[in-house]
């Protein structure tokens, strides 16, 4: 019963100290340099798996830092944590990034679909790269705020609390759209057939399995 | 390898798709020459190379010198002026007083 105050203080400091820190980072470059490396990595994340690409993922995250050094003087503490105005201008960008593909389609190739595995059969590892494809197609087919969520708890290994916290919302409201989002998944999954279902969502869609979700 | 199979798809259910989810979604690292150039670009260039204060003096420093220089030049070329002016004005009131004129 006392573990919850507890780590609600534990979590007041940290707050404390990041906001001390994200004050500093207005005139101290160093102070930028300590929240950006504590950041990168999870922004690069949540970036690869909205875009599906790597060098795409590399741009943007360099435009998040970017923007966030410029305007970082102007960060209000509003009881969210920093990271939730990072991934609020990385879903921007990548919102941008996703309106302008729209309007020239590019098919980049996935490298992580790709990987060789050494031992694996050739024919196994397609199979597994099919599937993988076909799971990520229907993630990316999600809306941006579900994709977000699906992220931060299974990449970021991150608790509901703390999703909440970074996309605004209640704790039991993140569990409430966790439950849909795997009933909606569920569903389209269910709906794909079962021996090529993969390929054909992949051409429904010119071929790409990170095509680009809808925006909330 | 993967645990959940697609083959396995039919009948699915939460706990599947929460498996795959699992097994697809996993961290991935960026290069690290990538974060250590941003980081360089970022801190390193911009932050200390253009926002510090000691710049900005040095700056400041070099602005003032520029000018005191432009003014001292400027100064040295009006006193020259009216040097070649005065002497020109000598050599005509020279000539005016002279017996032959």
């Amino acid at each position: 019963m006392q573990e919850e105050p507890i780590s609600r203080a534990a979590a007041a400091l940290e707050h404390s100290d990041e906001l001390a820190l994200v004050q500093r980072a207005a005139t101290e470059a160093e102070a930028f340099g300590t929240l950006y490396e504590r950041y990168v990595r999870r922004i690069y994340n949540y970036i690869y798996y909205r875009t599906g690409n790597h060098h795409d993922a590399e741009d943007l995250t360099a435009r998040v830092f970017q923007r966030a050094m410029r305007h970082v003087g102007s960060f209000e503490d509003k009881g969210v944590p920093f990271s939730a105005w990072l991934y609020r201008i990385a879903h921007n960008l990548v919102a941008n990034w996703h309106r302008d593909r729209s309007r020239r389609p590019l098919v980049p190739l996935d490298d992580r679909a790709i990987q060789s595995g050494g031992q694996i059969h050739p024919e196994t590892q397609a199979v597994a790269a099919e599937e993988e494809a076909l799971l990520l197609t229907a993630v990316r087919r999600l809306p941006a705020e579900r994709q977000q969520l699906l992220i931060l708890k299974f990449v970021e290994r991150l608790s509901n609390a703390d999703i909440g916290r970074i996309m605004g919302r209640t704790e039991g409201a993140i569990k409430s759209l966790y439950h849909r989002t795997l009933n909606s998944l569920r569903d389209e999954l269910s709906r794909s057939p079962s021996s090529n279902g993969a390929g054909q969502i992949a051409s429904e869609l010119g071929g790409d399995p990170f095509v680009s979700g809808r925006e909330e | 390898m993967r645990q959940v199979s697609f083959s396995t798809r039919a009948g699915w259910n939460r706990e599947k798709v929460e498996a795959w989810l699992q097994e697809a979604l996993v961290p991935v690292e960026p290069k690290s020459g990538f974060v250590h150039r941003l980081r360089a670009r970022l801190v390193d260039y911009r932050g200390r190379g253009v926002a510090s204060p000691w710049m900005l003096l040095a700056l400041l420093g070099a602005v003032v010198l520029f000018l005191i220089a432009a003014v001292n030049a400027a100064m040295r070329l009006i006193v020259a002026l009216f040097g070649v002016v005065t002497a020109i004005r000598r050599q005509r009131r020279n000539r005016s007083r002279s017996p032959s004129a």
